[in-house]
């Protein structure tokens, strides 16, 4: 395509690549925090480094899990390198991880609590924020969560979780709620970043997180990057993509398709810019290629021996409320327009055909009605799934794929079919990446099972450089929120709470009474904002997380939060849009301010040490979490409850007697205090110091501000000075979650081992990770299962994963008989068809809004926001737009325009030439800047079977301000 | 070769006018070597005043010059287009005469931080990486608008004057 000889001059991609990697890795510079140093400087004055206590960490940042080494000079951080010892990153950093300690330093970092109060010192919902003790902090806290809890119960109160929480914190937050408060009201901002991942992930596999790992990126010839940017988003993941490309430019093949073009379609060797939703349809062309025109392409091998065909229900709503219900709130008639959809809408144009095979024509009403079954699957026949494949012709996806109106069909056509026959090649290795493009999508867990589809098809799995690899966009969502399980519906290791020997076993690692906790699965997170609207929750705890600017449609949920009798903590190290609407703030530590570990996109766990101690009276997590289950006696929160659909909770405090607990003892006595940890791991040292905290240069111990207190003797929520727990709490917690995981495939390896290497892979068995699991060559559960006889002895897989292995058949409108079928060790192939999103530009409203990240800022931006360097490199969320549009709309670049949907607008300004460069009809707002409050014109749209929201798409017009 | 001063716009009323003879001055576009500025003592400057992102300022002599500060030149003609005595000209170059470059020690791209601030506001694409490393600005293509100068995060991105040499090499 003439198109792309340009684009690729323009890019540089002519030259060579001149190990580009390798010499960039060697220069890693070591750069002082605030100050610029490079490299032969430092090398040159060794002497500068004197007094420089270096250590390992891992940064902050996104999913991909860059291993940093820090520096730390008189109890402060004073460079941070790339290390050369990761894996991961092999020295390289992007910038952000360069800036990853200078978040910590702030000019205002909360440190102290801040409670709103009126003018004689007690609590006001309408007061204004004044300094508190911790003490005085934690009676309010007591006090307001003791009157929701028993006025509604465990549904009444709530924790807003994270993808960003240290392991330890989200298990302790976890373990707090569901053993504890017998609530499983505690979802994290990871539901909206990866649950639809995780849905396809058990859905598909019955085991949550990719089969493959980095290493693929080395191994394959053809990346497939699908609603994902890539070079902005996972920038070292980009690096090594391009390294891959560039080292065999002929050979390896990148494509990117998004909804508009950005820095990641610069590498691109066919660039598809799609109309949203749309890649559902892409998809199922891709598979109609296959199975219609290339049947021979197909691994009839693996598909026989280890799939299954499978599909769903279509009419499963979207996510949003109930319209009634809403109705009833008082939404607006123009928000009504959408949210009716909920429960009927009509097939339209684009998608009449593919809604055909279902016997629906255009103009045709569907009636939601299996919107609380969405995740319900069926097996069905090849027939039947080539049948429901027909409809997905080039001619019939290209026409409604096609994303920008000034490109010729025929070009599109052209890229389409490139792509099917790339995935299609006999002996061409193929990675299919994505992110928040298939996540956040209404039908974001069938896209992310289409991508399966492909590749099982194919038989291009679970293979070294072969793989559908979905990336993950926070630093822990993985290793915290999934793997602990800090969800609605889990508990730690996949288990989920409305399974009862799930149940059962977390009880009996926890030792609390069976029967403890609660098999009602809680509120999602977009749930609780909900609850807290509808008045259900009274209580609600923000911890490491900023909802309030990252829940879409926020006017209602800064209307709940004010205007509601509630009470909202949040729990943060500077004043966010949270922050601001909570009534009590607690200052946090942040995260070299504390031991922790986090769990990266590929099963990688790494550790960090503490580097310094917290500022003022922050305090880490753990601590908030673990100070509150002081409060709270036995016989308060393991009593009778009657939960509003009827269900009972169990007094269960006779049994606790039984196991040696009065009901006089607290939450702290029987989850968290030494004595707790005692009978779960009675064979782990806890003490502190011990080897592991030494630093392995210097031989100094490293800070425990949880474990033995610091030298600022913060006052505590007793009163008294902090001494801490005097055992190593954040050991203790690793240790006993990894109870949960050891001899089910989730095998985690034992605390101290973390700190001798960069890393490890899960399962870790016998002190050895696995690169790709499922596959007997590498994963030592895929073989047991071969050996046993469960699996083909003439194969190699073993899909071992135990969810959603028993199913009904059927065909395509659903399951016909109730008999179940086996499917042990077997995986799916998913048939789900091409479905409009629910709100698509209109005469009214005629843009796409999509919204989304950049380099530079991380997420809601209070810690990147308040990097000087990274403030002026991009100081302000743009509304990136085509310039024909602004042309039309009478604007011109840096003008400032509303952008209003039927919920809300927000005033940005035009950029046209930027980074990103949308089609004409679609504009891109990233959300990280407070001012630009994008989710004021968001729609809380949400996937039926993972309650993602979807953030890519909602109808917005646009006006000069 | 020493680089220009960088001025943020907070100290921008400090030196409006340089004093020291033998600093070098950067002139606004739309003018060339051989261009006579004795006229602009006649004038109430009113390019200055057109300016819509006040980069341009006085001279004692009444002269225009350009200083860098948050933003940079969109090439509006509005100065080219006020003037009333033809120094500046839209028959003059759209360009301001100075050579931009990159300190490579600077840089963070250049020392294995993946960053590319610098080129998101070039609409010119006048800085072209090798790969995703590395770095360059093409002078040929470079109009010395200034965006870049401000959004660099490790301000490594300087101004250098056109000396007579260079001018050669680059035209």
């Amino acid at each position: 395509m003439e198109v792309k000889e340009e684009k690729k001059q323009s890019t540089g991609l002519e030259m060579s690549r001149r190990d580009f990697l390798k010499t960039s890795a060697a220069v890693a510079a070591a750069a002082a925090v605030g100050m610029e140093v490079p490299e032969e400087a430092l090398a040159a004055a060794s002497n500068a480094e004197a007094g420089w206590r270096w250590d390992k960490a891992v940064c902050r940042f996104c999913g991909t899990g860059c291993g940093i080494m820090i520096a730390v000079k008189n109890d402060r951080i004073v460079a941070v390198k790339g290390d050369p010892k990761a894996p991961v990153n092999k020295g390289l950093n992007c910038i952000k991880g360069y800036f990853t300690a200078k978040i910590m330093y702030g000019a205002d970092r909360l440190t102290k609590p801040l409670l709103r109060m009126n003018e004689k010192g007690e609590f006001d919902k309408k007061g204004k924020f004044r300094p508190v003790s911790w003490k005085k902090a934690y009676e309010v806290m007591v006090q307001q969560f003791k009157k929701a809890y028993n006025e509604l119960g465990p549904e009444g109160v709530a924790i807003f979780g994270s993808g960003q929480y240290t392991i330890m914190e989200g298990y302790a937050a976890a373990k707090l709620m569901k053993a504890g408060f017998r609530s499983n009201n505690i979802d994290p901002n990871a539901r909206h970043c990866m649950a639809s991942a995780v849905a396809a992930f058990i859905q598909t596999y019955g085991i949550d997180e990719p089969p493959g790992c980095y290493d693929d990126i080395e191994l394959t010839d053809t990346f497939m990057v699908w609603g994902s940017n890539m070079a902005e988003m996972h920038p070292i993941l980009w690096a090594r993509v391009t390294d891959r490309k560039l080292s065999d430019p002929d050979r390896v093949k990148v494509v990117v398709l998004s909804t508009f073009r950005h820095r990641t379609m610069d590498l691109a060797d066919i660039d598809i810019v799609f109309r949203p939703n749309t890649d559902l349809a892409m998809m199922n062309y891709i598979a109609r290629e296959i199975v219609y025109n290339h049947p021979e392409a197909i691994d009839w091998d693996f598909v026989n021996k280890y799939c299954v065909f499978t599909t769903g229900y279509i009419d499963t709503g979207y996510g949003m409320r109930n319209p009634q219900r809403a109705r009833e709130l008082g939404y607006s008639e123009k928000e009504m327009q959408t949210v009716m959809k909920q429960a009927v809408k009509r097939v339209s144009a684009l998608e009449a055909p593919a809604l055909s095979i279902y016997g629906y024509k255009e103009g045709d009403v569907i009636k939601m009605k299996h919107a609380k079954q969405a995740g319900k699957h069926w097996i069905i026949s090849f027939e039947d799934f080539k049948k429901a494949l027909a409809p997905y012709t080039l001619d019939y996806v290209a026409r409604i794929a096609k994303g920008d109106p000034d490109e010729p069909l025929e070009q599109f056509k052209e890229k389409l079919k490139k792509m099917a026959e790339l995935y299609i090649e006999k002996g061409r290795k193929v990675v299919t990446f994505w992110t928040m493009g298939f996540n956040q999508h209404t039908r974001g867990t069938w896209v992310n099972e289409h991508a399966y589809m492909i590749h099982h098809l194919l038989g291009k799995q679970a293979q070294p450089g072969n793989g559908a690899f979905s990336i993950t966009g926070q630093p822990s969502a993985c290793g915290t929120a999934r793997e602990v399980g800090t969800f609605a519906h889990r508990l730690p290791a996949d288990m989920v709470v409305f399974n009862p020997k799930h149940r059962k076993i977390s009880e009996k690692i926890w030792r609390v009474p069976h029967g403890t906790i609660n098999p009602k699965v809680g509120s999602h997170i977009v749930k609780i904002m909900r609850d807290l609207e509808d008045g259900k929750i009274k209580f609600a705890w923000v911890q490491v997380c900023n909802p309030w600017q990252d829940t879409a449609n926020a006017n209602h949920w800064i209307k709940a939060a004010r205007k509601m009798d509630n009470f909202i903590v949040v729990s943060d190290s500077y004043p966010g849009i949270s922050a601001k609407v909570a009534d009590l703030i607690l200052p946090a530590a942040m995260i070299y301010e504390k031991w922790g570990a986090y769990g990266n996109a590929e099963r990688r766990s790494q550790h960090w040490r503490q580097q310094v101690t917290p500022p003022g009276e922050a305090m880490p997590d753990i601590f908030h979490i673990v100070e509150f289950s002081k409060f709270f006696k036995l016989k308060e929160v393991w009593k009778e409850w009657k939960l509003s659909n009827g269900t009972v909770l169990p007094n269960v405090l006779d049994k606790a007697r039984e196991m040696g607990y009065s009901p006089e003892d607290t939450l702290y006595d029987v989850l968290f205090s030494e004595k707790a940890f005692r009978r779960t791991i009675p064979d782990v040292d806890l003490s502190y110091p011990q080897p592991v905290a030494k630093n392995p240069n210097t031989g100094e111990i490293h800070l425990n501000t949880c474990a033995v207190g610091d030298k600022r003797n913060v006052i505590g929520v007793d009163g008294k000075p902090w001494k801490g727990y005097g055992f190593f709490i954040e050991k203790a917690l690793w240790e006993e979650y990894r109870l949960f995981g050891n001899g089910h495939g989730h095998d985690l390896g034992p605390f101290d081992l973390y700190h001798k290497v960069r890393g490890l892979r899960w399962p870790v068995v016998d002190g050895k990770e696995t690169p790709w699991r499922f596959n007997a060559d590498y994963d030592p559960y895929a073989r047991k299962e071969i050996e046993a006889g469960r699996a083909p002895r003439d194969g190699k897989f073993a899909f071992y994963g135990p969810a959603l292995k028993k199913l009904p058949r059927g065909n395509l409108f659903g399951p016909t008989s109730k008999e179940k079928v086996d499917l042990t060790n077997k995986t799916k192939i998913f048939f789900r068809p091409y479905m409009d999103p629910p709100e698509p530009p209109d005469n009214e409203y005629p843009f796409w809004l999509a919204t989304g990240r950049v380099l530079e800022h991380w997420h809601s931006g209070t810690m990147t926001m308040r990097v000087p360097e990274l403030y002026r490199a991009v100081p302000e969320a743009y509304c990136y737009m085509h310039p024909k549009d602004a042309e039309k709309l009478g604007v011109k670049d840096n003008d400032l325009v509303w952008v209003e949907s039927r919920r809300g607008k927000v005033k940005a300004r035009v950029k046209t030439r930027g980074r990103n460069r949308p089609p004409r009809g679609l504009v891109f707002i990233p959300w990280f800047d407070e001012r630009v409050y994008i989710n004021k014109v968001t729609l809380d749209a949400t996937d039926p079977i993972s309650k993602q929201t979807d953030y890519k798409k909602c109808a917005v017009k646009i006006y000069k301000a | 070769m020493k680089a220009l001063p960088f001025i943020p716009t907070a100290t921008i009323d400090e030196i409006k006018s340089p004093t020291e003879k033998d600093e070098y001055i950067i002139r606004p576009p739309y003018c060339s070597e051989e261009t006579d500025f004795s006229n602009c003592t006649e004038c109430k400057g009113l390019c200055v005043e057109v300016c819509e992102e006040k980069i341009l300022f006085r001279l004692k002599d009444g002269s225009p010059h350009l200083v860098y500060s948050n933003r940079g030149c969109t090439f509006c003609k509005k100065c080219a287009e006020s003037c009333e005595f033809d120094v500046l000209s839209t028959e003059n170059p759209e360009r301001v005469n100075v050579q931009v470059g990159i300190d490579i020690s600077k840089c963070m791209a250049w020392n294995g931080t993946m960053c590319f601030s610098c080129k998101e506001p070039c609409l010119d694409n006048a800085i072209k990486f090798e790969g995703i490393f590395k770095p360059q600005i093409v002078p040929d293509l470079c109009t010395g608008c200034g965006f870049c100068l401000n959004v660099c995060p490790s301000g490594a991105i300087q101004v250098f004057p056109i000396e007579r040499g260079d001018n050669e090499e680059t035209a």
